[in-house]
């Protein structure tokens, strides 16, 4: 839902809303049902309420230019000991640059009866503090006194800051449920803005007006040149917002939780010259290759290439070849410094020197370099999973934290980051998997390229297993990991034997460390192969033999415990899955039982179980694949239902036994 | 004899693994301490070696300074394996931003923090600071440990300091140090290095025990006041005195405190009146800013912002019982686990945490002013050690009880029910003491309904089961015991096998244990683990018990276990019982530890009832 504030185009939603509960909306007017209330009726359990939550933002002249002028008043109710974390608060601002954010006027108060009265408790402007984050963030913070359950405590604050292009979310719902929650913006005619309204689909409260009550002034004040203007106010309101519940296996809670973005889409100026700041992708795009720290510093890059690779050398090469030689080039040579952003804060020659960056100041090196040895290639920007999908309804710099390489090999688009050296070089980092992003070319138009990996990555386990004299087990176990999952076994097991070790040591079998072997761990274009040998006790009952023929190696628990879900299960990219044991049926034994058969194919997921006898020896296999990375909740219960035939079938066990000797 | 122990698995580490690749080496840690009319000096320097990109770690330099403690002149630079500088650090490169403690709401920590690197390896970053302190009462705690998992092949630490200046030290898998006197200054010298990494094991000790380290202290320092570490009765006078200043309390609250222990006879009554007040009214906030790491806000802050730390609330709740005319002691410990020992024979501020203690004729009672628990339950946090006691001339330590087995007791019973599709309903019924009671009582205090029941369902809940409901009742005030119910879904019971069902076990939940030929430190239980269990299992229709039952005891000085069976009409009794003792035991017994706790473990991972089909 994306709008355009331009005035008289708006159409007004109602306002004929009955309100179960009708509460003052002032700072410090405070009624006993308030101070009574001791549960929400909509949300029994809910620990706190917030009762009202009121943001206006308004803009103020500065300088021939505007600063805005954000203020919050928020009252909460809360209900007992679990709530009283709320009255700890912290408030972020910005400062870094031509950005110097500043939080006045705070004012907190507790409110509890005692003795029948109304006690008010002020918070001392003592005891707010100041706490650094980063060289770009501070945040003040402050613990309103005199809390505990039942007490109402409310505050309010401003923000000045100078940061037009994008305004503060309005967050609309909170983790505790939320009674009322208003954002008024008072819309001066030189700074034009456009909205979007996530997780809600229209609003209880919506209301816009001229506020012809005081014109203000623009130019100096009453002077020959200044003019008259008036605002234009613009109200949004949502009522009993429930609270938002965190689920597992979600990309970023800014996905989903209810908001309001406000982006600058357009300036005018006193004189009626209008200049457009983003209404289109296309605007985007070119704002992006004019940036010093993004299309002006790739070019450079690729001015300086010659200083540290041979360019020349490498242009003769085939397209493949010196594309991977780039990538090998910058992979050994420079270090990511697990910083995301869009932009380089150095120059080419810095990066140079300091051999290390962030993904914007690497790989838009890299580009510079391949467009110098002769390969087409261009940034594209997106956002990381944490930083939550990209709305393409809302043109806006700000949604992405990302860049990425998309290069042209042989006449396909091929895409890559040099972040990570074990990370093959024509992939993308999962942190990067998220929907799609936006490639910066000289085109006119926007284009999208999908990041979505169309491949399967695959975990493959072969299970040898032969009996010994006693009746226990040994088996060679072959794991060979392909794709996201070799990356995940070269990151966390490594090719080191006693890491290995530890980590196998907890599946509770006895492995041989002497046994554990690896291939391909710096071949990161080949799958990577883990080879172990363990021993095991099996299960006897009786004259019979139970045996799991996968060992300790399939899930036992369904990872998806909820009943129900509101959001998407999102497995980041398609895996599949395969076993295949084989079983040499020990002497004077045969197999009593096998496991039936079980095959699964749709387009979302497929499973086939199969077992064979012969020759004495039994082979039992079993795969599995989840087509999709992303599911939604409306097949939620099927793909909790797949995972449920998962663990069924991936610990039935065989039983083998005596063969009885009547037959002798 | 921990130590004896550490330093024999040390020198036999060398031998094995000389000559292994390190990520990253420290070469060189060099620190020189200088005391001149009252202000305290370091200088440090490090030299560390990057052997490959997963040393790279060891670049991120984070450097801490507070209003107590300046930094400056940060030099830093890298040589190549040549020995070349190829890269110097701009000032420029130097960010800073707050520390603020996992405990602290506010606190007057910094650090200042830059990062070098280079390309091609091995190369060496150097880098340099200088830190003055203004007001301090130790001189340092220095090891030559820089991270735990990477050597140190030389550290050497020198202080410098006034002829007439005394200072009391501590060396743990250091040589003493070599001293020298020239005119009017003495100088101290420490060597140490630490080759062979060691890394953290379960159930251990506290891992810095197994660290080389020197701790510095003044014999006497001016920390807001004048204050000595000669004998714990001086320091116990020194805290007294920073107390003095913080007694007192607003007149209606005096007024309060007389009208609700009006009438009350019993001084143990009127102390658990005043307590659930403290509880009911007052939170923990931890603001410490300059020395209020030691000195706690007076209780007048307390009395009106109803919130403080531990050392306010403490002192606030000493003031309460004064006006209620009853005698308490602020008292000083090392709180948490692994248990920390104190060490007696080296006065020093060597405590987290601050309770209070008071005797009464015939009971004592201990109370932690920061719990929301039940009165007078010292809990896992405090229980079984040595604390401090602060009193004018008199300070003293005196040990907190320590829980018995019955003080950790956690009975559960599990109805178990088959279905037609072969899943199992399970119900059980907890009734929890120690450990669990106090994270259940966390859970039920101070955790919103949604993220208990995730925290139940991915938690608390035995794996495989699906929790269909769950309640958490909240036991009488100050009951140390907590019910717990809950009902769940598995197919995790009755495990089908052609003609048979087999049983499995609810398994006890035990620690994952190194096996022995891999351990390399002591182990060290803090207080029992008591559970006993009872299953009973319905038997399908249908079905009739085909195995004998193996019923098992095990009996060992580290502990007991037992597992018994019973046959019922239509259904199977389990009873199993385990009991670990709190205690210490050398690498030398681990394996017999070891031992019992493997046996446990596959009694209990062991399918031992078979169902077969009549």
């Amino acid at each position: 839902m994306k709008k355009l504030l331009s005035t008289g185009l708006l159409m007004i939603f109602t306002l004929t809303l009955s309100f179960a509960q009708d509460f003052p909306l002032e700072f410090g007017n405070i009624s006993r049902e308030e101070i009574e209330m001791d549960q929400y009726s909509r949300d029994k359990d809910a620990e706190a309420l917030v009762l009202f939550d009121i943001g206006k933002t308004r803009f103020e002249r500065n300088n021939g230019s505007f600063d805005v002028m954000y203020e919050r008043t928020t009252r909460i109710k809360i209900f007992n000991d679990a709530g009283i974390e709320w009255s700890e608060v912290e408030i972020p601002f910005y400062s870094h640059g031509n950005i110097n954010e500043r939080v006045i006027d705070i004012e907190a108060f507790a409110y509890n009866e005692e003795e029948g009265e109304i006690v008010r408790t002020p918070l001392n402007s003592s005891d707010i503090y100041e706490e650094s984050i980063n060289e770009y963030w501070n945040k003040k913070k402050f613990a309103i006194p005199n809390v505990k359950g039942g007490t109402i405590i409310e505050y309010s604050y401003k923000i000045r800051s100078q940061h037009l292009f994008n305004l503060r979310d309005w967050e609309f719902q909170w983790s505790i449920p939320v009674l009322h929650s208003e954002y008024e913006i008072r819309m001066v005619p030189f700074l034009e803005y456009s909205w979007l309204l996530q997780g809600a689909d229209e609003f209880d409260i919506f209301d816009y007006y001229r506020d012809g009550s005081s014109p203000r002034y623009f130019g100096s004040t009453g002077g020959y040149s200044s003019r008259p203007y008036y605002d234009m106010v613009y109200r949004y309101g949502l009522r009993d917002v429930p609270a938002f519940i965190e689920d597992e296996f979600i990309t970023s809670v800014n996905d989903y939780i209810i908001k309001i973005d406000f982006q600058l889409a357009r300036i005018t100026s006193i004189d009626g010259s209008t200049r457009n700041i983003m209404t289109s992708w296309r605007e985007v795009k070119n704002s992006l290759s004019d940036h010093a720290g993004f299309g002006i510093y790739a070019n450079r890059s690729r001015r300086r290439a010659s200083r540290v690779i041979d360019t020349r050398e490498i242009s003769e090469k085939p397209d493949r070849e010196a594309f991977n030689h780039v990538m090998d080039f910058v992979k050994e040579n420079y270090r990511w410094n697990e910083r995301s952003g869009i932009f380089s804060g150095k120059s080419a020659r810095e990066f140079i020197n300091d051999k290390s960056g962030n993904s914007a100041e690497i790989n838009l090196f890299t580009i510079g370099m391949l467009n110098r040895v002769g390969i087409e290639a261009y940034p594209v920007v997106s956002s990381t999973r944490r930083h939550g999908r990209i709305r393409e309804d809302f043109p806006s710099l700000n949604q992405f934290n990302y860049v990425l390489i998309a290069a042209m090999i042989d006449g396909e688009m091929v895409l890559a980051d040099a972040t990570d050296p074990k990370l093959k070089n024509d992939r993308i980092p999962a942190r990067c998997i998220n929907e799609k992003g936006l490639i910066i070319n000289d085109g006119d138009d926007a284009e999208w390229v999908s990041l979505e990996p169309d491949f399967p990555s695959t975990i493959k386990r072969e299970i040898a297993i032969r009996f010994n004299e006693n009746n226990d087990i040994t088996a060679d176990i072959t794991k060979t990991a392909t794709e996201y999952d070799a990356l995940y076994y070269r990151n966390s097991f490594t090719d080191d034997k006693e890491e290995i070790f530890e980590k196998l040591d907890s599946k509770e079998y006895n492995i041989k460390e002497e046994s554990i072997s690896v291939q391909n761990h710096d071949k990161i274009e080949l799958p990577y192969i883990l080879d172990y040998k363990i021993s095991d006790a099996v299960q006897t009952i009786g004259e019979s033999i139970y045996l799991s023929p996968f060992l300790n190696e399939a899930i036992t628990e369904n990872p998806l415990s909820q009943e129900e879900r509101t959001y998407p299960v999102n497995m980041t990219y398609p895996g599949k899955r395969v076993f295949k044991t084989t079983i040499n049926i020990p002497e004077g034994y045969e197999a009593e039982y096998l496991p039936d058969r079980q095959r699964i194919n749709n387009q979302l997921f497929e499973l086939n179980y199969s077992t064979e006898s012969d020759n004495g020896v039994i082979t039992v296999s079993f795969d599995y694949h989840f087509k999709q990375s992303v599911y939604s909740p409306s097949v939620y219960s099927s793909v909790r239902f797949y995972y449920d035939q998962i663990v069924n079938k991936g610990n039935e066990m065989i039983i083998l036994s005596k063969i009885s000797d009547s037959n002798n | 004899m921990f130590s004896r122990c550490l330093v024999f698995v040390l020198l036999i580490l060398q031998n094995v693994s000389y000559g292994q690749d390190f990520d990253a080496e420290v070469l060189l840690f060099e620190r020189d301490i200088s005391i001149s009319r009252g202000r305290l000096i370091k200088n440090s320097r490090y030299e560390i070696l990057i052997n490959n990109r997963d040393g790279e770690k060891h670049t991120n330099v984070s450097i801490p300074f507070s209003s107590l403690k300046s930094v400056q002149n940060i030099n830093a630079y890298i040589k190549d394996n040549e020995g070349e500088v190829v890269r110097r650090l701009r000032r420029g490169e130097i960010t800073e931003r707050s520390a603020i403690s996992s405990v602290s709401f506010y606190d007057d920590n910094y650090v200042k923090e830059f990062s070098l690197r280079h390309n091609s390896y091995p190369y060496t970053i150097v880098y340099s600071y200088q830190e003055t302190h203004r007001e301090f009462f130790y001189i340092d705690n220095w090891s030559p440990v820089i991270a735990s998992s990477i050597p140190t092949r030389k550290a050497v630490l020198t202080l410098e300091l006034p002829d007439d200046y005394i200072v009391s030290y501590s060396n743990r898998f250091v040589d003493l140090p070599e001293k020298e006197t020239t005119r009017n200054r003495k100088r101290y010298r420490w060597k140490a290095d630490y080759p062979e990494p060691v890394s953290n094991e379960r159930m251990s000790p506290p891992f810095y025990s197994f660290l080389p380290s020197v701790v510095i202290v003044p014999i006497d320092f001016v920390y807001e006041l004048e204050g000595s570490f000669a004998t714990w009765e001086d320091f116990g006078n020194w805290q007294h005195k920073l107390l003095k200043g913080a007694a007192g309390l607003p007149d209606d609250e005096i007024r309060r405190i007389l009208s609700l222990t009006e009438g009350i006879e019993d001084d143990k009554e009127k102390i658990r009146i005043l307590y659930h007040r403290l509880q009911n009214e007052t939170r923990y906030i931890n603001v410490s800013v300059e020395t209020g790491g030691l000195k706690p806000y007076p209780a007048s802050y307390v009395a009106e912002k109803k919130y403080g730390d531990c050392k306010a609330l403490t002192n606030y709740f000493k003031s309460v019982l004064d006006v209620a005319g009853i005698k308490s002691y602020y008292t000083l410990i090392h709180a948490g686990s692994p248990v920390r020992k104190t060490d007696k024979t080296f006065p020093f501020q060597q405590f987290n945490h601050v309770i209070l203690h008071i005797p009464l004729a015939g009971d004592t009672l201990w109370l932690d002013c920061t719990s929301k628990g039940p009165f007078n339950y010292p809990g896992t946090f405090n229980q079984n050690r040595d604390a401090l006691v602060i009193d004018r001339d008199n300070s003293r330590f005196v040990s907190t009880p320590a829980m018995t087995k019955e003080d950790v007791a956690e009975k559960r019973k599990f109805g178990i029910s088959y279905n037609l599709d072969r899943s199992a309903t399970v119900s059980l019924h907890g009734k929890y003491r120690g450990a669990m009671f106090e994270l259940l009582l966390s859970l039920e205090r101070t955790f919103g309904e949604s993220d208990r029941s995730r925290f139940i369902r991915n938690n608390i809940l035995e794996s495989g089961f699906n929790m269909e409901s769950y309640s958490l009742y909240r036991p009488e005030r100050d009951s140390q015991a907590i019910e717990f119910k809950y009902s769940a879904n598995t197919r995790n019971i009755y495990n089908h096998q052609g003609n048979l069902i087999l049983l499995n076990n609810i398994p006890f939940n035990l620690p994952r244990l190194e096996r022995p030929e891999n351990r390399k430190l002591p182990v060290q239980i803090d207080y029992p683990v008591y559970r006993t269990d009872k299953l009973v299992y319905d038997i399908p229709r249908g079905y009739t018990v085909g195995s004998d039952f193996q019923n098992h005891r095990v009996v060992t000085d580290f502990g007991e276990y037992s597992l018994q069976f019973l046959e019922k009409e239509g259904s199977i009794e389990v009873v199993k019982s385990m009991l670990i003792h709190s205690g210490s035991y050398s690498v030398e017994e681990y394996e017999d530890f070891y031992g019992f706790i493997k046996e446990i473990e596959e009694s209990e991972n062991s399918t031992n009832i078979v169902l077969m089909k009549n």
